[in-house]
């Protein structure tokens, strides 16, 4: 393969000291998921970016009906719910609720039949970004603990829903390059990988 | 130690036989393939196709870069590949129940 056509593969839109920092982050994962998958850089921004964490989003658990307001991340593309982008369909946010980690641990420690062992090695797993299902985020002082999202577990609202000109006050963080990497990477893997070793037969009519 | 004179197969004669003829006839044993094999000199080898010809085209530094940060992106994307677990069904049934409690 032409070596130069390895660079479409390449992110084209960092400076060249964030682009250095992202593939440092990306050579010591996974020992580095910490503060370092979030960046101050984009707080005053009246943009929602994909995989910000917001304040007081609406969750509802079907077919319950009683609806909680949760802090969430976004796993709307930023493009999609840019409200500068005008579209004939505009796009709803889609999101998933924030648990705490502690609450986690708590309630399989009391009730999985596994051994101590097996439930270290399975919160730390989490940690690690292991789990398919499971996003990890670390605690941020005075704004998050240590969190978790279930990436089968996603709510959608308009997106008027969410007032741009005080998003700074209900904005929670925003992931650096690395952090939104990771989130998409683990995304990708989650809706689109090709393993289902499933058969369809399309040829049949 | 000492060249022993009583007898000719004696193996400390056999080695130090070998070390003193290895200078003067440049020939090594390929364990993996059981055979003799000659240091030719390389300026008298037959085939040096492999040379680096004037237009052949050189990587240049540049390149060099983007294919370390290829491996990097590689590395990356197979650790959380290869280390990817899915819950098991009594955690499911745990995170199914308790769900709307934690948050």
């Amino acid at each position: 393969m032409d070596i130069d056509k390895l660079k479409l593969y390449l992110p084209k839109y960092l400076s060249s000291e964030s682009e250095s920092e992202l593939f440092k982050q990306l050579k010591d994962f996974p020992n580095n998921i910490d503060q370092r998958i979030y960046t101050p850089y984009l707080k005053g921004s009246p943009i929602i970016y994909q995989g910000d964490g917001i304040k007081d989003l609406l969750v509802i658990q079907l077919p319950q009906t009683k609806v909680k307001k949760v802090n969430s991340v976004i796993l709307s593309n930023t493009c999609d719910i840019d409200q500068g982008n005008k579209r004939n369909f505009p796009s709803k946010i889609i999101y998933s609720p924030l648990i705490t980690f502690s609450k986690y641990r708590e309630s399989l420690t009391k009730s999985s039949s596994k051994n101590p062992t097996q439930l270290n090695a399975h919160f730390d797993a989490i940690r690690k970004q292991q789990i398919t299902q499971i996003f990890f985020l670390p605690q941020i002082d005075g704004k998050i603990e240590d969190s978790i999202i279930f990436l089968d577990r996603i709510q959608n609202i308009s997106n008027d829903y969410v007032n741009r000109d005080t998003l700074s006050d209900v904005r929670l963080f925003t992931l650096s390059d690395y952090g939104i990497y990771l989130f998409l990477f683990k995304i990708s893997i989650h809706f689109t990988r090709i393993q289902d070793k499933v058969d369809r037969k399309s040829n049949l009519k | 130690m000492t060249l022993d004179t009583t007898t000719s197969s004696n193996v400390s004669n056999v080695i130090i036989l070998a070390i003193g003829t290895a200078t003067l006839s440049p020939l090594s044993f390929d364990y993996a393939n059981y055979s003799l094999t000659a240091k030719i000199p390389y300026e008298r080898l037959e085939n040096r196709n492999w040379e680096l010809e004037d237009t052949d085209p050189i990587v240049n530094p540049e390149q060099v870069q983007i294919l370390q940060k290829i491996n990097t992106l590689k590395s990356f994307s197979t650790s959380i590949i290869d280390s990817s677990q899915s819950l098991d069904n009594e955690t499911i049934e745990i995170i199914n129940k308790n769900f709307w409690d934690w948050i």
